[in-house]
């Protein structure tokens, strides 16, 4: 590991604690060995992080609630009114919320039911056409026998102006 | 701090001052705090304070649980800071010290504490004041507060790796100045 790089995380990642388990290791490993980064990190530590922790924290004045109160008391009245158009889409905006995954788990199941509704309807077209193969056979029979009769009566023409025309 | 429910938000973002109490005692504390560190004056830190959480019951209504109430809060409350601290540099250079803020709500008072805690609050004061705005809300919000870099890039909307660039330009300029100061009580 390169020195300039060590400083670096020293004064970030490192000493912020927001290395991963084996980096961490790597820079320790890096310090046991190099004198000037590990006065670096010293340096580091004592002058410019560690003087921030626990620092005391202050609490805001109660004055400072009670001004912001008496502003929303006096913003209140005026807020109802402009804005209960908003009020109403946002309600119905509630009510139609759907998370993404609720949507994303809705259309799955709205798909499956899809594909086992026509999984299920297709036996029953199968029965009809198990049934054509019958009258089919009956329909041919009688168009090839209407045929025959016509081509040794010799009457194969249908009469009408065009094949006049044509004929 | 994270017990503000969906409805606490609704009922405040419809007006109810006691569940806007609620959300105001839950994150105050923060937002007073980084105030402080931030601008350096303990009088505008109440009147960001004030602001910020005039903001936030404004703008509740348009609040859409994209991000968590805290984050959302949080963000309002570094610009705002930011927005103070850079105006107050553009108008005068500043000089408020430690002194200046006498009137700080203490939550220990131990008389032993005081001397070392006040030459602590002396030597915090003078390092940040001697960063940007920008790098200030870093460390503030990294050292003081303990937020991970990927909160503080939440906060201010920014990349993580703008977070690490800036912690590291404050803190090598941080370290500078400990050195003359080391040398100027020597």
């Amino acid at each position: 590991m390169k020195c300039k790089y060590v400083k670096e995380l020293i004064l970030t990642d490192y000493l912020d604690e927001q290395l991963g388990k084996e980096q961490k290791t790597q820079i320790e490993k890096h310090l046991t060995i190099c004198k000037g980064c590990k006065e670096y990190e010293l340096l580091t530590r004592t002058a410019v992080v560690e003087p921030f922790n626990n620092l005391e924290r202050y609490n805001p004045p109660e004055a400072a609630w009670h001004k912001i109160r008496e502003q929303i008391e006096e913003e209140l009245p005026l807020q109802e009114p402009t804005n209960s158009f908003a009020d109403l889409i946002r309600k119905v905006k509630t009510f139609l919320y759907i998370p993404k995954p609720a949507f994303v788990v809705t259309t799955i199941i709205v798909l499956l039911l899809v594909v086992i509704t026509v999984m299920k309807l297709q036996p029953e077209d199968q029965k009809i056409v198990k049934v054509n193969p019958e009258s089919q056979i009956e329909c041919i029979t009688y168009l090839i026998s209407v045929f025959d009769q016509e081509t040794v009566n010799g009457n194969d023409d249908f009469g009408t102006s065009i094949e006049e025309l044509f004929l | 701090m994270d017990n503000i429910t969906e409805n606490i938000i609704i009922e405040a973002s419809e007006g109810s001052t006691e569940a806007f109490e609620s959300i105001y005692k839950a994150y105050s504390g923060f937002v007073y705090n980084v105030a402080f560190r931030v601008v350096n004056n303990i009088d505008e830190a109440q009147e960001v304070t004030q602001e910020v959480f005039l903001t936030v019951y404004r703008k509740l209504k348009s609040f859409k649980f994209k991000s968590s109430l805290k984050t959302w809060v949080y963000r309002i409350a570094v610009n705002m800071a930011i927005d103070y601290a850079r105006k107050r540099s553009k108008e005068q250079h500043h000089t408020v010290l430690y002194e200046d803020n006498n009137k700080l709500n203490k939550t220990i008072d131990s008389a032993g504490e005081n001397i070392e805690r006040e030459q602590q609050e002396k030597i915090i004061s003078t390092l940040l004041e001697a960063l940007s705005p920008n790098q200030r809300v870093c460390i503030v919000l990294r050292s003081i507060e303990g937020l991970s870099y990927q909160e503080i890039a939440e906060s201010l909307n920014i990349n993580i790796n703008t977070v690490r660039s800036r912690l590291k330009r404050a803190r090598e300029k941080l370290i500078v100045l400990r050195k003359e100061m080391v040398k100027n009580e020597m």
